[in-house]
């Protein structure tokens, strides 16, 4: 059972294909999933890590028992989950993995992505 | 307006209608074939797929081709010719078999002789002006090498400019002369 109760959304993409007859690459449909967690503002503190574009953009902290996929390069097909959060989708970069024995959880930093997947 | 096949349909015409079939034909029914600089992830890890990519066009130079078509509108003294203003081109593409040391890139290369192949460049109204050489490019990526091979062909296209030139057919009098 999860120590997080608060059901959130993220969404990925699927996987796409090359199209036989033109060798272009057709992108998967975003695909929404459940995970329970919470998300939160950062931290003045916490901001003061990242970098100005980041900050200015928005930025996200999300607590779960769950791992969630996170960016693995810039393409559209590797963003890994866009947490939606306020209206807002954030990309997740960077993840923290605590292994305490007593709460073992992960927490994940995100960044503004778009407001809309369409 | 100016009326030309454009870089993306050659290199799709090139992977539809050509390579692939070509693959298919000689066996390779699994292998992609793709056209280059996508954001989209490697077709398949540590195994051969091809890359067809646009690397670049001259005109060739030398005085444009016309022809003319002929309209005509009412009143017959307006009447105007379409002008096409053609000239030729010549399109480079380069195809990379990635993991691969060419052998695939040798079987297109004989297949583009066949004399179907060619119908099929023709029908499309593309050129086979020059096949280059198979040339190995291997790469060390974080100590490791990745085979690659390169081939060039060329192909000629025409281009056209349009315009509508007006001319005048019939010229009448009519007066009286004192």
């Amino acid at each position: 059972m999860s120590l997080f109760q608060l059901s959130q959304k993220y969404y990925a993409m699927s996987d796409g294909g090359y199209n036989v007859n033109t060798g272009l690459y057709e992108k998967g449909d975003w695909e929404e999933y459940d995970f329970r967690g919470t998300v939160q503002s950062l931290k003045d503190k916490e901001l003061e890590n990242f970098d100005v574009a980041m900050k200015e953009k928005g930025m996200i902290r999300v607590y779960s028992t769950t791992a969630l996929p996170i960016i693995t390069s810039g393409i559209e097909t590797s963003l890994g989950a866009l947490v939606l959060h306020n209206n807002r989708y954030y990309k997740l970069i960077i993840e923290e993995k605590w292994d305490n024995g007593i709460i073992n959880h992960y927490k994940y930093f995100g960044v503004y992505y778009k407001d809309s997947l369409t | 307006m100016t009326l030309r096949l454009t870089n993306a349909e050659i290199v799709s015409f090139l992977i539809g209608t050509i390579i692939n079939p070509i693959l298919t034909t000689n066996g390779y029914t699994d292998t992609p074939v793709i056209s280059s600089h996508q954001n989209g992830p490697e077709p398949v890890a540590d195994d051969i797929y091809l890359v067809v990519e646009y690397a670049g066009s001259k005109t060739i130079k030398g005085k444009p081709r016309y022809i003319s078509e002929y309209q005509e509108e009412t009143p017959i003294t307006d009447s105007y010719f379409n002008r096409y203003n053609i000239s030729d081109n010549e399109i480079s593409i380069d195809i990379t078999e990635e993991n691969g040391e060419g052998e695939l890139l040798g079987l297109i290369i004989d297949s583009l002789y066949q004399r179907d192949i060619k119908e099929l460049f023709k029908s499309n109204q593309i050129a086979l002006m020059r096949i280059g050489d198979i040339i190995p490019a291997p790469e060390l990526l974080d100590n490791r090498w990745v085979k690659r091979s390169v081939l060039e062909i060329i192909l000629g296209i025409a281009s056209a400019t349009l315009e509508e030139i007006e001319s005048i057919e019939t010229v009448q009098f009519s007066g009286t002369v004192e």
